[in-house]
């Protein structure tokens, strides 16, 4: 991977923890602000997406230990920030009452292995950079 | 100006803004809760005193997130199995938990001030420790960061208990 792309993909990833970091943040939240939510939900999905499009041929390149389990824990993430982004969707076309109860147990769950799994892939590739 | 030089002014104005806006935190939350309430100027200041914190903590991250970028593409990446740097790596793990555990009340006032008060100093430190090649094990820096944890949580609670003394003689 050429230095820029490695630049463009940590910062990919980093940006997406973030978001899924304020996204942790604001379903926690008393009151949940529907478009905060929505935007980090998407700022999540774009920006994982965009560092497992980089990271995805190292799947199949014999990579090293800690940068595979780095991608597997990127795509647990990015499946994460796609589902929340669905849930959103869907959360939005609900007239009040309809499924909110499945659906307040379901955004904290997802938001939580969102975060998890993209602060352990960074985590994990920094450990990979280094040479462990 | 070259990248490692805007990178580091980043770093520090985001570690400064971190640090300050966690020190400001304590000082406003003592005063706030020294008469048992807080009124809606108070909630307003911690407000703008955690909006600061998150500033700084998201710029620190970045601008690190660029180091490590750098240092990949220098050829420098044994910089990165230094163990101040994962020690450093640790806190900033803490104090992002921390915060979501103190925003759903899982975690006393007692714990949470103290873990985000000397996690953020003690980021600071580790920092200034990379920068000037000082060297300690992981486990040595860890086991220190407990203990200051431990003994940054009585004083604290001892200077909230202290000012709440003093409100309660003066009024």
């Amino acid at each position: 991977m050429t230095p820029t792309l490695l630049t463009i993909q940590l910062f990919a990833s980093m940006i997406a923890l973030i978001g899924a970091y304020a996204l942790l943040l604001s379903i926690f939240k008393k009151q949940i602000n529907q478009t905060w939510v929505r935007g980090e939900s998407i700022l999540t999905l774009i920006c994982s997406g965009a560092a497992l499009s980089i990271l995805f041929p190292s799947l199949f390149e014999g990579s090293e230990p800690f940068l595979l389990a780095s991608v597997l824990l990127l795509i647990l993430g990015f499946g994460n920030a796609l589902a929340l982004a669905i849930v959103q969707h869907v959360v939005l076309r609900t007239t009040p009452g309809e499924n909110e109860g499945t659906l307040a147990n379901i955004l904290p769950v997802l938001s939580i292995v969102a975060f998890s799994s993209l602060l352990l892939h960074v985590l994990l590739q920094f450990a990979s950079i280094a040479g462990f | 100006m070259d990248v490692y030089t805007l990178l580091l002014i980043g770093h520090l104005f985001g570690t400064i803004l971190g640090v300050g806006g966690a020190t400001m935190i304590e000082v406003h939350l003592n005063k706030a809760l020294a008469d048992g309430q807080m009124s809606v100027d108070e909630r307003g200041m911690l407000g703008m005193d955690f909006t600061v914190l998150r500033v700084g903590l998201v710029l620190a991250i970045l601008t690190g997130v660029g180091f490590v970028a750098l240092y990949a593409s220098v050829g420098q990446e044994y910089r990165l199995q230094s163990p101040v740097f994962w020690a450093k790596m640790f806190m900033i793990v803490i104090i992002a938990i921390n915060a979501v555990l103190l925003q759903v009340h899982k975690i006393s006032l007692y714990w949470g001030s103290a873990l985000s008060f000397v996690t953020w100093w003690g980021a600071a430190l580790l920092g200034m420790f990379l920068t000037q090649g000082v060297r300690y094990g992981f486990f040595e820096i860890t086991a220190t960061y407990i203990a200051a944890v431990i003994l940054g949580a009585f004083i604290l609670h001892r200077i909230r208990q202290f000012i709440q003394s003093r409100h309660q003689q003066s009024s």
